[in-house]
């Protein structure tokens, strides 16, 4: 868990920058629910999965691309730890 | 240039609780499909000939409607004769069609999909080769279905992004609520594996199939996605849906135009050059040069077979 709260803040910046969300600096730590931050469309969310993945150089798994779990910042963050975590 | 106007989003205000069309889809839905499906293969497509070779004489509203979209795609006087025999030809080709698509799932459950024309098939397996699946993009075409079924039955089954409203703005608003959901259902039992445009996960459901190496299908004559690109087709600007080569790009699958012709009875399938999206910079730019490579494939199929595109009067 504590690597995960060490990834969250990567990946609200990510979100931030990937989705062009206007939203100032001190704001980005309450960006946990990407979908109500705006309309996600379905080509944005599969452009945060691929940076997502290049960020942390993982692959995410069939079953995790999912809009609730690619959505939910901090649900996602926990699944990146695990991908960090598991051996090569 | 004309503009044709977006697809699929009539409102159910204004129309009746029952329309003759409601009826004339439960007939096809029931009795048609339950009949076709115990005649002879034999008489159950000369039925379906008869019936079209009927339907197409009385279909009048529709027929001045297609003929006027003809009129932009094929202007000359000289063409006149031309448009005449589109007009009717068309028509004859959808009723067959309706019948071909009842006959689909029993002609694969008894083993009896003939043999098709794979012209090019070899760009299709190189494709698939690269592995990370691959993009059939194709047109809506009378023999669509046929040559999903087939290709299927020829090993290469393919995922279709699918409008699940296909009918809306053609029913009253009983039909809206009940017959659309078995045509809906019905559909799916052709098609097989299938994505609903409207599903929030679609994107995320062809990048998992891609992934996988499997194939995704769709048409990119209608424009279902906001990724909207306009271009001149057909003698209108036209809105085409370039989501999908955006999805192709992001996942590095290589697009592969399809074009078809025919019916469930004789098919010819063609596969393009394949486009892979390496070659390209950005997704922006993959989905623009891969548009106006598929946009122009099927504006000269067309062009070649006019009473075979699906779309002249649904714009």
């Amino acid at each position: 868990m504590a690597q995960g709260e060490t990834i969250l803040p990567r990946l609200q910046r990510l979100a931030a920058e990937v989705l062009e969300l206007d939203l100032p600096e001190h704001e980005l730590g309450t960006l946990t629910a990407l979908d109500e931050v705006m309309g996600l469309d379905s080509i944005a969310v599969a452009v945060f999965v691929v940076a997502v993945e290049k960020e942390f150089g993982i692959a995410l798994d069939g079953d995790e691309l999912t809009r609730e779990t690619i959505a939910n910042l901090p649900l996602l963050a926990e699944r990146v730890a695990h991908h960090l975590a598991a051996p090569c | 240039m004309p503009k044709a106007e977006a697809f699929w989003g009539d409102s159910a205000r204004g129309r009746p609780l029952v329309g003759i069309k409601d009826l004339a889809w439960l007939v096809y839905l029931y009795p048609a499909r339950w009949l076709t499906n115990r005649l002879p293969l034999r008489a159950a497509y000369a039925l379906w000939d008869a019936l079209a070779w009927l339907g197409a004489a009385s279909l009048r509203a529709p027929r001045r409607k297609l003929l006027a979209r003809l009129q932009l795609a094929f202007p000359s006087p000289a063409e006149a004769p031309l448009r005449e025999k589109v007009a009717t030809q068309f028509f004859r080709n959808a009723i067959v069609r309706f019948g071909g698509d009842l006959l689909l799932p029993r002609l694969a459950r008894e083993g009896r999909l003939r043999q098709v024309d794979l012209i090019r098939l070899e760009r299709l397996t190189d494709a698939i080769g690269k592995g990370k699946g691959a993009v059939l993009v194709s047109g809506h075409f009378m023999a669509s279905r046929a040559a999903q079924h087939h290709l299927a039955a020829a090993g290469y089954p393919a995922t279709s992004i699918r409008n699940l409203a296909p009918l809306s703005g053609s029913m009253g608003r009983l039909g809206e609520r009940i017959v659309r959901r078995r045509y809906v259902e019905f559909l799916s039992e052709i098609i097989g594996s299938e994505i609903s445009v409207d599903d929030p996960n679609r994107s995320l459901k062809m990048m998992a199939r891609l992934r996988a190496g499997g194939l995704i299908n769709f048409h990119v004559d209608a424009a279902f996605s906001r990724a909207v690109v306009e271009r001149e087709f057909l003698g209108v600007t036209y809105p085409f849906g370039a989501g999908g080569f955006h999805l192709a790009w992001l996942v590095g699958a290589p697009v592969v135009p399809l074009t078809c012709l025919g019916n469930s009875r004789a098919l010819r399938i063609e596969f393009g050059e394949p486009m892979y999206p390496a070659d390209w910079p950005d997704r922006h730019a993959f989905a623009a040069a891969a548009l106006d490579r598929v946009a122009q494939i099927i504006e000269q199929q067309v062009r070649r077979a006019p009473a075979e595109w699906d779309l002249w009067i649904r714009w």
